[in-house]
């Protein structure tokens, strides 16, 4: 006697039907966000590197002039830093809370420790400082690191 | 007599049931091949996408570098000049949508036309406050920010990009201009 599908079995094969049709969307899914998390990254890491070399170009504007490396920035301590495109200049302003930076929803903190007595509060006499970006993106953290030195080719020559 | 049984043992479907049948196969058929074409499209969507991104990012790594080890900037609002670290004269500026990376008079687009258009490019940077004569240090320029904007060409939609570059060269606190 022919027997026809009981509602459990359609059921169970509706189930594994749509089952393999999610999982094959999932994979298509997770390669988009994991394009999007690249993206991310990208642009984070861009900002970090931005606020690194900020602090390398404030270092060496200072050495322009002929001051001490560390002005702006003289204690230990977090800051924004901005290059301000009218006046041609980068500015350190401190700070306890990232400040927004170029791209929106980016936010950049840039912290400044003596590298060889990071208790030490002030920077002026440092020999070295390390300067630390770090990009706040949604809660997401990216962290860069540098130490910079007060080298200087008149003020400070090699020995 | 025969012919009764045979009609009684043997059933075949109604037009309804065939109708109902078949109509659930149509569309079960359409549903799974949208799903397929859907995917397929992201897929080929996210591979020219990853293809467009590190084109882009290749790209303004290559301008990093050179700036970045380079000196003698003439820096303008759309491009640069500059020696890199073996004294070649490079000069970087827009046109057709592209990127011109000129070494020594040798013109490259920087990205590849297929997959990144540009469309804007623009340089910002310190004034030193040496005049000619200064050591060079004082004359070098200490930071280039660079802003790109472009679309990322995929298959089916161009995605549009925006990135700050920020860059202080290296050799921009020697006493002695690098490629003198």
């Amino acid at each position: 006697m022919n027997k026809a599908f009981t509602l459990v079995e359609l059921t169970i094969a509706f189930m594994i039907l749509l089952l393999s049709l999610t999982v094959l969307a999932g994979l298509s899914f997770g390669y988009l966000s994991i394009l999007n998390s690249i993206k991310t990254r990208y642009i984070a890491l861009n900002i970090a590197q931005e606020g690194i070399e900020y602090a390398i170009a404030l270092r060496n504007k200072q050495i322009e002039k002929g001051f001490s490396p560390w002005p702006g920035v003289a204690e230990r301590g977090s800051y924004c830093l901005y290059f301000v495109t009218t006046t041609k200049e980068v500015i350190a302003v401190p700070s306890t809370t990232p400040c927004p930076t170029m791209i929106s929803e980016y936010r950049r903190l840039i912290h400044y420790y003596d590298f060889e007595n990071p208790e030490n509060l002030l920077l002026h006499y440092s020999n070295a400082v390390r300067v630390t970006s770090e990009v706040d993106f949604r809660g997401e953290k990216f962290k860069l690191d540098v130490i910079l030195t007060k080298w200087h080719p008149v003020q400070y020559p090699s020995p | 007599m025969a012919s009764s049984s045979i009609s009684k043992s043997i059933k075949g479907f109604t037009l309804l049931e065939s109708i109902v049948v078949l109509g659930l196969f149509v569309s079960s058929i359409v549903i799974a091949s949208q799903i397929y074409f859907n995917l397929m499209r992201s897929v080929v969507m996210a591979q020219s996408y990853q293809l467009a991104f590190d084109n882009f990012r290749f790209g303004t790594e290559r301008v990093w570098n050179g700036i970045k080890n380079g000196s003698n900037f003439v820096p303008s609002l759309s491009g640069i000049e500059f020696l890199d670290h073996r004294c070649r004269r490079i000069r970087i500026y827009p046109n057709l949508n592209n990127l011109i990376f000129e070494i020594d008079d040798h013109e490259s687009f920087l990205f590849d036309n297929e997959l990144v258009e540009l469309q804007s490019f623009n340089i910002y940077h310190d004034n030193p406050v040496g005049r000619s004569g200064d050591p060079y240090y004082k004359t070098a320029n200490k930071i280039f920010l660079i802003n790109y904007k472009v679309n990322l060409k995929t298959k089916t939609a161009k995605i549009p990009l925006e990135v700050w570059q920020t860059v202080a060269p290296s050799n921009s606190v020697f006493l002695n201009n690098p490629c003198q």
